[in-house]
């Protein structure tokens, strides 16, 4: 399998990082991330990343995919939120599990950028337990002619206010489906939200849907694969993005922390030589290396479609989203009271990487997950290790 | 229950009855569900969350190479393994391609 970026599109993506590093910091402060990079991104064929080449994608590999969201992840943790909405939880999803019909509406469009896409599952009353038996999630749909009317109150959803498409997750006494609903159909009303701790610019709505009439043909799989089969199917993907998002932040905060410890002296000598503060540099460097082998082993195994990814992309999330969380920490520690000042990038560091626990499931989701996980594997004491 | 001489007996390859039943018992929850029937609703009676149906999907497509069209992605199809093996056998009686 091709595990890295081919030379042109990684330089691509080091030179659209570049640009977009120094501007982190002011897209976050303005809560915008402007359609220009929206654009950049598209040109770059990146919002089509891993949508096969057929529907105009760059059919990237789940290793390459990585590697790129790493990239643009450490420039900005906006733009890598484009990604993983847009292109993995909404454009893969669509590549695997939509009827041809659907694909051809919207997948080229989707893949070239010249439409974007958000997903909308989290509701006020229905986080975590979306999708479970006792949840609670209150947007449902009905089956009027040849349409289904979708009512319900969607948030927390990043990008919604700017995107095109909606692939909205609904229920019919508790059979889940899913549906694709464009922005401009009558009926779709979105309110944006500020004052987020991380993901600022990452257009943050809540979005409304009163009588919303979706032609019959934007159900996406069948009646019923709403929440087994496409809700779980993107988070699969948004798991594996946020996975690399957490290697990305941790590497920036890595280099930001160990390039100060070079610089500061006190007390007659650089920080960096103080046993104390080399402690946090080699858990971080140690962290991050971990945390990026789990991911490329969950990447391998996407690769190869087998089943065990699922657990081995709930494990890279968990881990490298907490190890974002501690790198990050460690670094505002690191560079003491310019680590708390916007001056410097890691306090946003320390937000971004916050945000990431929460995301695409909670640690303690994963955590229940992966528990299950080593209780099914572990648990019967004859286990030697797979090849 | 399962005779020979059934559909899927007929089809050359793996015995989708004896495979399904072997990756379900090998991924139920170690936290107990009693002995799984071939009739069992493996999601209602617990032996595995829903979240596994997707590595079910992905098991049933890679051992009996078919693919899963999405007319038939829905719970009730992958609930039981009977109902699994009913799925496969009309798959692989459909020719591919
Ligand atoms: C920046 C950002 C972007 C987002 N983007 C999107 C998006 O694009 N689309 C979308 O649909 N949603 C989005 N979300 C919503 C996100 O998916 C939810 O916030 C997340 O799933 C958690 O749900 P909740 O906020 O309702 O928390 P809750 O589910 O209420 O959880 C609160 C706390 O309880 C814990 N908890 C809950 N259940 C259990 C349990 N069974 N065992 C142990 N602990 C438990 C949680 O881990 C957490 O610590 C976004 C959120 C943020 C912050």
């Amino acid at each position: 399998m091709d595990e890295r970026l081919p030379e042109p599109l990684l330089e691509r993506a080091v030179d659209l990082a570049a640009d977009l590093a120094p501007r982190a910091a002011e897209f976050d402060r303005d809560e915008r991330l402007p359609r220009e990079v929206v654009k950049q991104m598209a040109e770059a064929g990146f919002l089509g990343a891993t949508v096969p080449a057929e529907w105009g994608g760059l059919g990237l590999t789940p290793l390459q995919y990585g590697e790129l969201t790493e990239v643009v992840g450490k420039a900005c943790a906006s733009t890598r939120a484009l990604l993983t909405v847009h292109t993995s939880l909404v454009a893969e999803t669509l590549a695997a599990r939509s009827s041809r019909r659907i694909k051809e509406k919207y997948l080229p469009d989707l893949a070239r950028g010249r439409r974007i896409a958000c997903f909308a599952l989290s509701e006020p009353g229905s986080g975590s337990d979306a999708g479970s038996e006792t949840g609670e999630m209150s947007t449902t749909y009905t089956e009027k002619g040849d349409t289904f009317v979708l009512d319900g109150h969607k948030t927390w959803i990043s990008f919604a206010g700017m995107a095109d498409v909606l692939l909205v997750i609904a229920t019919d006494g508790g059979v889940g489906s899913a549906f694709l609903v464009d922005r401009d159909m009558p009926g779709v009303e979105v309110r944006p939200i500020s004052g987020m701790l991380g993901n600022r610019a990452a257009h943050m709505a809540e979005v409304v849907l009163s009588g919303v009439e979706v032609p019959a043909e934007n159900l996406v799989s069948g009646i019923g694969a709403g929440f087994a089969f496409v809700a779980n199917r993107a988070l699969f993907h948004g798991r594996y993005s946020i996975a690399w998002a957490g290697v990305a932040i941790a590497q920036a905060a890595l280099e930001e922390m160990c390039a100060y410890a070079a610089r500061r002296d006190q007390f007659g000598a650089r920080i960096g030589s103080f046993q104390l503060v080399q402690k946090m540099i080699a858990d971080a460097v140690t962290d991050v290396s971990a945390a990026r082998e789990l991911c490329r082993r969950a990447g391998r195994l996407r690769g190869k479609r087998s089943p065990e990814a699922i657990a081995a992309t709930n494990i890279a999330k968990y881990f490298s989203s907490t190890v974002a969380s501690r790198v990050a920490s460690d670094t505002v520690q690191v560079l003491g009271g310019n680590g708390c000042w916007s001056g410097y990038p890691a306090e946003r560091l320390f937000r971004e990487a916050k945000i990431l626990e929460i995301i695409e499931g909670t640690s303690q989701v994963q955590q229940t997950l992966i528990a299950d996980f080593g209780l099914t594997e572990f648990s019967k004491k004859d286990w030697v290790g797979k090849r | 229950m399962h005779e020979s001489g059934s559909p899927t007996d007929a089809v050359p390859g793996v015995d989708a009855r004896e495979s399904i039943r072997d990756y379900i018992e090998a991924n139920t929850s170690a936290l107990g569900a009693g002995e799984l029937r071939d009739d069992d609703d493996i999601f209602d009676k617990g032996f595995v969350t829903s979240i596994f149906a997707m590595q079910l999907l992905a098991h049933i497509e890679n051992t009996f190479d078919i693919e899963v069209p999405d007319d038939y992605l829905n719970l009730q199809r992958f609930s039981s393994v009977e109902r699994m093996v009913e799925m496969v056998d009309e798959l692989r009686a459909v020719p591919s391609g």
